[in-house]
């Protein structure tokens, strides 16, 4: 079943990875089209950071396959296309939040000008000299999220962004994924805060021990539904 | 099961051939008999090594568990084989050369070779499944090092008799007793393919029992 | 290639911040030597030591250079940003290489005061120096590489880092030796050996670290 219409940007494809003899994620199959956003559920367990990891192209699944802009993720450069946030920060606690980005920067040939414009995004800069260890965990995720649309990624796939965020840096998300949507861009989030699925997602997709078992428009959703879904919201 | 019986029948026989019906040797006297297990042994092991090698190759290659298998099971059968080397050296080397060890290339070689399957096994205890890519990396770098150890002993000094079977000549053994040295080799060889099949077949079904498993 | 000098620079730059595997590294070294010393060993076995202190420095801290890729997903995001595995090995082996020369230099140092034994001036010394090291890194650092994830990885290095690494050891100490010795001598083989297997762990590494590291 797929949630698009019309030219996918993200498809997964009947997707399976197996962790020693148990599913993760099992025969998952979505798409996310041009300006997008679909919002995986499930409780903790179900595979959405599995299948995350996956779609970013970081774990090589089992069998099925990604494709971004209908080319495979295992390609480099196509996986240069896609920005993403999780549970770890992908952060060097030794260098300073500038310093990191600078390396991000680095890797992904960027104009030094990008550095700037995250650290203000995010409000970072008056922490720009403060290494990433010393950090509480609130302001390591927005070093994160900097981090991870620095280069203006078509695809952004997002693990519980939301955590730890203040007000402030909840609502600099916000409008950085409405401003990567209306570019034409596609988001895939991973959440079990229903509430923000509601609010951000067209689509949702409820996983339950790897399995999709529910995929619609998230206005046709609603507490009843998930709950005969979950058993408990 | 065939291979089985064959080899327990042929590695008595070749025994008792090595013992009983070889001359005597004229320099080394009755200790020499040890040869008949000893460059068996020493063939089977780094035959069993070269198959883990390939082995290792064509898993990171193809992915099918089958090579890993293989690999894991010729490493361990050929461990066993290189133990006897290295046990059968020492007592060969004592009564003919008057020491238990020296670090001439060959005896060198075996030793580190013996060393870097015995992390080859501990890494695969130790890592499970996950560990398979880095165990097949091993044995890759593993068995290339062999030439690498054997020239840097050699750099050094070497005291070990020289080849008298293993030449580019040809065999320099009387031909009663090349005739059951190849019986041996044979015999061994026979072992060891016994012990492979036997133990790849027990591997697959243990990882059937596993995936059967929820 | 880019990404090369990128991770070059920030490994050292985070060796530089957490000062903590380069001075420990040699700790250990001249805590070995001191301590053979003490226990009798005396010039002639000053080669061996050397190169066997080095090995084994090397053994318990070329862990260290990717572990720094897994306590916050590092590793990960290298991936998500295309970086070839190859030129991460590269690169992490060249930070190694940098803090593993500087161990044996001050390993040197110690060797000649606890050994008593005094240096001559001879070209193929520091080129015996610098392949030993190559081999050491080379090895060490597609080994550290490979043991990242798994459990029992302080034990698995120095067991498979040890035996593998044999050969440079033993060429690297022989051709000190000989190097160290009045009347000298030439090291050609030796030298020929370390640059073999220099570049055989390097290709080996180079093909099979996207291998390695994926999940």
């Amino acid at each position: 079943m797929t949630v698009a219409s019309g030219g996918a940007l993200l498809e997964v494809r009947n997707v399976t990875k197996s962790y020693g003899g148990r599913a993760a994620v099992h025969a998952v199959t979505l798409a996310v089209g041009a300006g997008r956003t679909v919002a995986v559920l499930g409780p903790n367990g179900a595979g959405k950071s599995t299948l995350l990891r996956i779609a970013a192209g970081i774990i090589r699944p089992d069998a099925g396959d990604v494709l971004i802009t209908g080319r495979p993720v295992t390609k480099p450069e196509i996986r240069r296309r896609v920005g993403a946030a999780g549970h770890q920060t992908f952060l060097y606690g030794y260098l300073t939040v500038e310093e990191n980005l600078r390396f991000y920067a680095q890797l992904y040939r960027l104009d030094p000008a990008c550095i700037e414009e995250g650290l203000i995004r995010f409000g970072l800069r008056s922490h720009r000299h403060r290494p990433v260890r010393e950090l509480s965990r609130g302001l390591a995720q927005r070093v994160s999220l900097a981090r991870a649309l620095l280069h203006n990624p078509t695809v952004l796939l997002l693990d519980e962004p939301f955590t730890g965020l203040d007000a402030e840096a909840a609502e600099a998300l916000r409008s950085a994924i409405t401003h990567l949507r209306s570019r034409g861009g596609a988001v895939m989030l991973a959440t079990h805060a229903w509430a923000e699925a509601f609010e951000l997602a067209d689509d949702a997709v409820v996983l339950v021990a790897g399995r999709p078992a529910l995929v619609e428009e998230t206005a046709a959703l609603d507490a009843e539904r998930l709950a005969a879904v979950f058993g408990t919201p | 099961m065939l291979l089985l019986v064959l080899a327990a029948v042929a590695v008595p026989v070749g025994i008792v051939l090595a013992l009983f019906v070889a001359p005597v040797e004229a320099f080394q006297g009755e200790p020499y008999r040890i040869l008949y297990v000893h460059v068996p042994s020493v063939a089977t092991a780094y035959l069993a090594f070269a198959v883990a090698f390939l082995a290792s190759l064509a898993y990171l290659v193809t992915r099918r568990p089958r090579f890993d298998r293989l690999a894991a099971t010729s490493a361990e059968v050929g461990q066993v084989f290189l133990t006897i080397v290295l046990l059968t050296g020492p007592i060969w080397g004592k009564p003919v050369w008057g020491v238990w060890w020296t670090w001439d290339a060959r005896l060198t070689t075996a030793l580190v070779l013996w060393f870097i399957f015995a992390g080859y096994l501990m890494l695969r205890a130790w890592s499970g499944a996950q560990g398979a890519r880095a165990a097949a990396v091993v044995a890759i770098v593993g068995f290339l090092d062999i030439p690498l150890i054997h020239w840097s002993a050699v750099l050094l000094r070497t005291l070990h008799p020289r080849p008298t079977v293993f030449r580019p000549e040809g065999p320099a053994l009387p031909s009663s007793m090349l005739v059951i040295l190849l019986f041996n080799i044979a015999a061994f060889l026979l072992t060891y393919l016994a012990f492979l099949t036997a133990r790849m077949r027990q591997e697959a079904a243990r990882e059937r029992r596993e995936a059967g498993t929820p | 290639m880019s990404g090369f000098w990128a991770l070059l620079r920030k490994d050292l730059l985070v060796e530089s911040r957490a000062r903590d595997l380069l001075p420990s590294m040699a700790v250990l070294a001249l805590l070995l030597l001191a301590v053979t010393g003490a226990a009798g060993v005396g010039a002639p076995g000053a080669p061996a030591m050397l190169w066997v202190t080095v090995a084994v420095t090397c053994a318990l801290g070329l862990l260290r250079s990717f572990q720094q890729e897994t306590d916050r997903d590092q590793l990960h995001g290298l991936r998500l940003a295309g970086v070839d595995p190859a030129v991460l090995y590269l690169a992490k082996a060249a930070a190694n290489f940098v803090v593993v020369a500087t161990v044996e230099i001050i390993a040197l140092g110690a060797v000649t005061v606890f050994f008593g034994i005094s240096i001559p001036p001879r070209p193929a010394l520091p080129a015996v120096l610098l392949l030993g090291t190559s081999s050491l890194v080379a090895s060490g650092t597609l080994l550290g590489g490979m043991l990242a994830a798994s459990r029992m990885r302080e034990v698995l290095l120095p067991v498979l880092l040890l035996p593998l690494s044999a050969p440079a050891v033993i060429a690297a100490a022989g051709a000190t030796a000989r190097l160290l010795s009045p009347e000298g001598g030439s090291v050609a083989g030796e030298i020929g050996l370390l640059l073999a297997f220099t570049t055989l762990f390097v290709a080996v590494a180079v093909l099979v670290f996207e291998h390695v590291v994926e999940e």
